[in-house]
Formats: C-alpha cells, sequence, structure tokens
C-alpha cells in the first residue's frame, strides 16, 4: 500500500493501477496456495504403514506434516477397509473421524486403532506422539491387502492415499495405477512395515513405497538396511556415521556395528515435590553410580547408553559424553510408584506415557528412579523390573540414602549402581539365580545373586567368603573387603560368567572356595565356620541347605546369555518356553511391544486370534467400490 | 507416675495372659513406624498399638515393655529387599544391653540386639548363640540366657517374580526370600 501510494504521487493512477490489481491478484493466489505458496492448507502424507497379521491388531499407521505450518488432524477422516468385530462385520469402506491432536510441521504422529470389544477397559489414550481411533463401532483394518485414504473434512477430497495387495481406488483422480505389492502380512512378517523412502517422496504412485524390516514409528522413514550382525535390534547402517534411526542420531550417541548397544533413558521422581519437601536422595541418580554400571558392561563388551537428560549436564544442547540425549528428566513427584498402582500409588506405566518419546521404544530401556513402592509412601522394596522387558525403576526412598560423609556418600554411589544394574539385569533376562529364581548361592557370583548384590562382588584374591558369612555364617563374619561403604571406584559390579564349579552343600570343598576355576590360592572359604579352611566333605545342609531349600548350587553365564532383544517373549505359543531369538521374534515382537493399548509395551494386550477363514476370502476378494 | 506405672502393668499383664492363650491364634504382621533414636523415651500403650516416643508398631498384642529412663535406638542395614531394621529399649547409662527389643527383618539371617542369630527355616527360625541351635516357630516362644523371644511373623516367599501371563512380561519385585518379626524382653 505504502508503494501503491508512491506511485498515486508520481505517476498517476494508471500505474498504481494496475500494481493495485497485482498485489490484489498476489493476495489472492496466496490465500488459496497456503502458507508456502504452493501448498494447500490441510495437507498430511501417509507415511508408513505397519504390517498385521490377526484381525484384532491394534494396526498403525503414520502420517507425516510435509508443511511449514502445524496441522490439527481433526481436519482430516480417514477411509479404509473397517472390522466391526463385535458383529464380525468386514466392510469395504469406512469414514472415520479422526480426534483433535497437532501434528507439528515436518513432524509425525502415529494413529493406532483403538480397542473396541476386547479389552474396553484399556481404552487407550492420546498422546503428543500417538492417538487413537475409536468410532465405536468400527476399527481400521488391513492385512497383506487394504487402503487408507485421508481425505479433507471442509470441502472433502483426498489428501493422500495408498493402497496396497488390491488396486483400490482413492476417492478424487489421479488414482493410482499398481497397488504396492511389498506390504507383508504373513505371522512371520508381523512388526515390518512399509512406507515412503527417507525423503517422504509422494508421486501417487507404488514407487513411493518399500519394505521395511524395522518400523521407525513416529520418526523418518531413515532404515537403510536389514542386516543386524551385532544383534542388538539396530540395523548395521544405521550405526555408521551420518547416519539416523528414527531420526534419532545413534552414531553420535554412541552405536556402533559389530558391538551390542544398549540405551536406556533414565527419569527421576522429584522428590523435593517442587521445593517442598526435604530432597531425599537415595531417589536422585549419582552420576558415578551410572558410570560404574557402564564400566562393568564395557568391561564385557557390551556398550551402555543411558540418557539422564540435563541432570549432569547445564548446557541446553545434548551432549552424549556426559549421558545426555536429551530425554532423561525429572518427571513429577509421588510419594509412591507401582507398575501396577493401587490406593494412590503413582503408574509407572502414566509416567512413562508421558514423558518418553515414542519412536525411542523399539530401542530404548526405561527406567524410573522413584521414591517408595509401598503404597504408604514408606521404605520399600528397593525397585523391580520386568524380566526380559524394558521397563525397571530404582525405589529408594525412605532408605535414608545420604551424602552427609564419605562412607554414606560411598553407600548411596554403591546402592544406586548395584540396584540399577541388578534390575537392568532382569530386563536382560537375568533372574536372582541366573536361570533360576534361586537365590543367594555362594558360587553365583553374580549382581543379580542377593549376597553380592548390596555389598558387592567378593575378592576371590581376599577373603571372598566374606558375604558368604555375613548371609550363612555370621559367628565368621568379617569386615567386608570392599564393601558397599568403601570407594565405588573399588566396589565390584558385574554378572556372572558361568565358570564356578556346582556346589554339593552335603560335600564341600572348603579348598576350593566359591568354586571359580581360574580363582587363586587364596580363594577359600570357611564354609562351616570352625576356624579350619582346609577342610573337604563339609556338610552345610543344616544351614545353607536349608535356608536355600536346595542341595546342588549352580552358577550361570549371565554374559553370555545376556537377552538384548526385549521383546523375544514368544507371545504366540508357550509363555513358559525358554526364550529363544528367532527371526519371526525379532521382527514380530518390534510390534508387540506396542501391543499395549494405552500406549505403552505392558500389560493386557490384544487376544491374538487369526482371522476367521471367511474374513480372509472376503479380503482377498474385496474390491473398492465406490 | 507410679499410678501410670501400675495401670501399665496391670495392662501388661493382661496382655501377657492373653497372649500366653492365644499367641499362636493372635499371629499377624506388625506394622511399625520407625522413629529417631530417643532418650528417656515414653512408652505407652494405645488402642491402636504400642507407642515409643515417636515410634510406633500397631497392633500391639503383647507384653509392653517396661523400661524407665531408656534410650530408644533404631538401627538399620539396607538390602535390595528392603530394610531391616531393629528396636531396643536399654537403660540409659546401662550400655548397650537391651532390655526389649524389635527386629524387623528382611534378610535371611540377621544378628539380634543380644548377640543371638535368627535364621530363616522353611517354616519358622532358628536361634542360634555360641553354635547351639533352637527352633522357633510363629507364635512360639523361646528363653535364651535371660532373654525371651517371640516370634511375632514370619513368612517366607520361595518365588520371588510374578509369572508372566498372556503378553505380559514376568516382573520381579525385589522382595525377601523370607521376612520376620521378632520380639525379646530381657531381664
Amino acid at each position: 500500500l505504502f508503494v501503491t501510494k508512491k506511485f498515486l504521487k508520481r505517476d498517476g493512477g494508471r500505474q498504481a493501477l494496475i500494481l493495485s490489481l497485482v498485489y490484489i491478484l498476489a493476495v489472492f493466489v496466496q490465500g488459496c496456495s497456503g502458507p508456502d505458496g504452493d501448498e494447500p492448507a490441510e495437507r498430511l502424507l501417509i507415511s508408513e504403514v505397519g504390517s498385521s497379521y490377526y484381525r484384532n491388531t491394534l494396526r498403525w499407521f503414520e502420517v507425516y506434516n510435509p508443511t511449514s505450518t502445524a496441522q490439527n488432524l481433526s481436519q482430516f477422516e480417514l477411509r479404509s477397509l473397517a472390522l466391526n468385530e463385535s458383529e464380525s462385520v468386514l466392510v469395504s469402506s469406512h469414514t472415520f473421524s479422526l480426534p483433535s491432536a497437532t501434528v507439528r510441521a515436518g513432524g509425525f504422529l502415529i494413529l493406532r486403532a483403538q480397542t473396541l470389544t476386547d479389552y474396553p477397559q484399556y481404552a487407550g489414550e492420546d498422546t503428543d506422539y500417538v492417538v487413537h481411533i475409536d468410532d465405536g463401532l468400527f476399527r481400521p483394518y488391513w492385512a497383506n491387502n487394504g487402503f487408507l485414504e485421508l481425505l479433507k473434512v471442509r470441502g472433502g477430497g483426498s489428501v493422500d492415499f495408498v493402497t496396497f495387495g488390491n488396486n483400490y481406488e482413492p476417492t478424487i483422480i489421479p488414482s493410482w495405477e499398481f497397488p504396492v505389492t511389498v506390504m507383508p502380512s504373513d505371522v512371520d512378517d508381523f512388526g515390518r512395515s512399509i512406507g515412503r523412502d527417507a525423503n517422504m517422496t509422494d508421486t501417487n504412485s507404488a514407487s513411493d513405497w518399500q519394505l521395511y524390516d524395522w518400523p521407525t514409528l513416529g520418526g523418518p522413514n531413515d532404515v537403510c538396511g536389514t542386516d543386524d550382525a551385532d544383534g542388538d535390534l539396530i540395523p548395521d547402517c544405521n550405526e555408521q556415521p551420518g547416519t539416523t534411526f528414527s531420526g534419532m542420531p545413534l552414531y553420535e550417541w554412541g552405536a556402533r556395528a559389530g558391538q551390542s548397544d544398549i540405551f536406556i533413558e533414565v527419569d527421576s521422581i522429584d522428590s523435593t515435590n517442587g521445593g517442598t519437601l526435604f530432597l531425599d536422595e537415595g531417589v536422585l541418580p549419582r552420576k558415578e553410580a551410572l558410570e560404574n554400571v557402564v564400566a562393568a558392561f564395557a568391561a564385557e563388551g557390551f556398550s551402555l547408553h543411558i540418557d539422564i537428560g540435563h541432570l549432569f549436564d547445564v548446557n541446553p544442547s545434548p551432549n552424549p559424553s556426559i549421558r545426555n540425549m536429551g530425554g532423561g528428566e525429572v518427571i513429577p513427584y509421588s510419594s509412591s510408584i507401582a507398575f501396577t498402582p493401587f490406593n494412590g500409588q503413582a503408574g509407572f506405566y502414566d509416567y512413562k506415557k508421558n514423558y518418553f518419546n515414542y519412536r525411542r521404544s523399539l530401542l530404548f530401556h526405561y527406567a524410573i528412579f522413584g521414591t517408595s513402592a509401598k503404597a504408604d509412601g514408606t521404605a520399600g522394596s528397593g525397585g523391580m523390573g520386568e524380566v526380559m522387558g524394558n521397563d525397571f525403576m530404582v525405589t529408594a526412598g525412605g532408605f535414608g540414602l545420604n551424602s552427609t560423609n564419605a562412607a554414606s556418600e560411598n553407600l548411596l554411589i554403591n546402592y544406586q549402581s548395584s540396584a540399577f544394574m541388578h534390575e537392568l539385569g532382569d530386563n536382560l533376562g537375568l533372574l536372582h539365580g541366573g536361570d533360576e529364581d534361586l537365590n543367594d548361592k555362594p558360587n553365583y557370583i553374580s549382581t543379580m545373586n542377593y549376597t553380592y548384590v548390596m555389598d558387592g562382588l567378593p575378592d576371590l584374591d581376599n577373603n571372598p567368603g566374606d558375604r558368604y558369612y555375613k548371609v550363612f555364617a555370621l559367628s565368621c563374619e568379617t569386615a567386608l573387603v570392599d564393601g558397599s561403604h568403601d570407594d565405588p571406584a573399588d566396589f565390584r559390579l558385574g554378572f556372572s560368567n558361568g565358570t564356578s564349579i556346582p556346589l554339593d552343600v552335603t560335600n564341600l570343598d572348603e579348598t576350593k572356595g566359591l568354586g571359580r576355576t581360574s580363582a587363586s590360592v587364596n580363594d577359600v572359604v570357611d564354609y562351616n565356620c570352625n576356624g579350619d579352611l582346609a577342610e573337604t566333605g563339609v556338610d552345610v545342609s543344616a544351614t545353607v541347605g536349608a535356608a536355600l531349600s536346595a542341595a546342588l548350587l549352580t552358577d550361570h553365564d549371565d554374559w553370555s546369555n545376556i537377552i538384548l532383544d526385549f521383546g523375544a517373549e514368544n507371545v504366540f505359543s508357550d509363555l513358559d518356553q525358554s526364550p529363544s531369538l528367532s527371526r519371526m521374534q525379532i521382527q514380530t515382537n518390534s510390534i508387540l511391544r506396542f501391543k499395549h493399548p494405552i500406549n505403552n509395551d505392558r500389560g493386557e494386550y490384544i487376544i491374538e486370534r487369526p482371522a476367521p477363514e471367511r474374513f480372509l476370502r472376503m479380503i482377498q476378494n474385496l474390491k473398492a467400490k465406490r | 507416675m507410679s499410678c501410670l506405672h501400675s495401670t501399665k502393668r496391670s495392662l501388661s499383664y493382661i496382655m501377657l495372659a492373653g497372649w500366653l492363650l492365644f499367641g499362636t491364634a493372635m499371629a499377624a504382621k506388625l506394622d511399625a513406624y520407625f522413629g529417631p533414636n530417643e532418650t528417656n523415651v515414653v512408652i505407652e500403650l494405645t488402642k491402636e498399638g504400642l507407642v515409643l516416643g515417636q515410634t510406633r508398631i500397631e497392633p500391639w498384642p503383647f507384653v509392653v515393655p517396661a523400661c524407665d529412663e531408656c534410650e530408644l535406638t533404631v538401627t538399620q542395614s539396607l538390602s535390595l529387599a528392603g530394610l531391616t531394621r531393629t528396636l531396643s529399649l536399654s537403660k540409659s547409662g546401662t550400655g548397650t544391653a537391651p532390655r526389649w527389643f524389635f527386629a524387623q527383618v528382611l534378610k535371611p539371617n540377621e544378628r539380634l540386639p543380644t548377640g543371638v542369630v535368627v535364621r530363616a527355616r522353611e517354616s519358622g527360625v532358628i536361634l542360634e548363640r555360641a553354635g547351639e541351635q533352637s527352633t522357633l516357630g510363629l507364635g512360639e516362644q523361646q528363653s535364651i540366657d535371660n532373654c525371651r523371644y517371640q516370634l511375632a511373623w514370619f513368612e517366607r516367599d520361595t518365588n520371588q517374580s510374578i509369572p508372566a501371563t498372556a503378553g505380559q512380561p514376568e516382573v520381579i519385585t525385589e522382595e525377601p526370600s523370607a521376612s520376620m518379626q521378632v520380639i525379646g524382653w530381657c531381664q
């Protein structure tokens, strides 16, 4: 307008009229095209679709906002095949309203089918990372055949479309000439996905889409290969410099091909409740404690990558070298926390839902340094963890841990490191007796063993029986070598290597000590506490045997049996069978980790039942008809 | 004060009689709320339980400790399963010999304030002193030297893991393999 006035004064009305018309036209064009000139105001891309086999799987797909402005999901509708499970009806086209949720510019959002009839008590809750589709009757459905179409609520019309298997057609041309043919839908394929390439190429054709062995929920489709030779569930090529996985710079965070990488996000409850209570130091992670755990794993060839956020780092940018990948944080106060909360306890999974980024779920364990495990907030159990899972917590609130003097500070650090490693061990598939629940076996020299968790592993060259005496022969109790009140630098953490010989509590050779075949001559233990350390045929069945209700005590090779695939449990058959990794499990359970409809990976899941034959036949025969 | 003490003693005798008659039937885990160490601790029996200054044990169906001008000492030791804690009353200025104690043990064994070691067994505990052992079942009493021991609570948990259910990982809660509450009265 200023320019127009200027022209009016200088050149008269003709030029001004022309410029005004140009200006009005420009404004009009901009108003029609959106904020970036050629972008429609309402635009989202379907970026990834998870494979599904069973009819009651909570199907998921992902949308991407390619525009420079945030989009509200409620501006769109979804059209797809749909299943009414309660009435066993499959329809060839159903339009779903979508909930209000922001998809930020350049951002992703996961959309999942809501549970309907199977587990209505576990109805999903929407978060910043995932929303649920629920119209009370139908849920989106697809298997090897299907389609997804985003429609604009205002004015109608197709925003984006993908068809796979059969050649379904979108609401408005241009139609696709060929469907995507790579959507897998065998039980062994469960957990894979199809997606656009990392550039989000969109030419409305099947060539935009490809098969991914690793889904990247809530992040870019940047998986660049299928090999995982080191078995850490990260594609080897995504552990190379300059690469990302689901947008996460894993190489910068320390991941490498050829090494076993374990990622953990650690949050901690604000025990001060915003500064209104005294700090409980047991609830605040100490850097030394976490570093000691990292070192214990590194000594055995495992790379532990802990993200505690800014707790040890005042700089705003993430810095993995000081355990800050930008994820860990201090979370709001609750006096008590539990996996299955009752009587006012905070729920672990509620914290996880709100403070753990969905895209990390495939790779990261999630840990909370919590307050008390007892509902009344008083000191309770020191922790708990899923076995062969990805969630654990350390709950040392009310234990009186503090740093008021050197010995107390040592205890604080040593306790945290031991408890953290112990609970992580549960996640990695280890029990209190290694591969069994039998606790306190003297020859099972592992942080998983209660005999050695609080006081650390014994020095096999210097009074190795000191921990044993404390547990089984108090009258022989001696000062502990490198115990929990001693310098954390000397405190020994670790899992067992399984090299101890079995101990028969009715016939012990005290000269063989704790049984480590590689131990020195100093590895002797006075099992019967009579002052003679060179006896054979010692019978401690009345003490050790009676306490453990066992006669033959065996070691376990923890390190060789660590299970990195925290979704490896075979949920399809016998839950009690020994866990074993298989391609099917690796592939399928990556998605089963998301089985819980309240956006976590634990708890009741939708019981998998094969789709009835007639449904499968219907799907095979269905053609989109408009 | 003397009237109060007399009342307390009478109440104690009644409780003792009840305990002798129904001790085994009354076995139940006591809720202990631990306060700080205290000198000249005031001992009271209320309808909720035993009050020792800022420390409370609820309920209290046992003989009330009688101890004037006594110190209450709270000790604790850590285990992953939780805190093992001991309360002991000793006469001020008479050293550490306890007149009474209450031990809440979350470990397979523990040295009690009297020096006696208590060990968990399949059903009940063993008291051990100088190589001599005696068994103590729930609700039973045992005398060693000049102290009488009572096992108020005993629980053995042989399986600490919560088994997996369909699609739900097994969860291990750090719990003691055995937990016990032992009370001792000493002359």
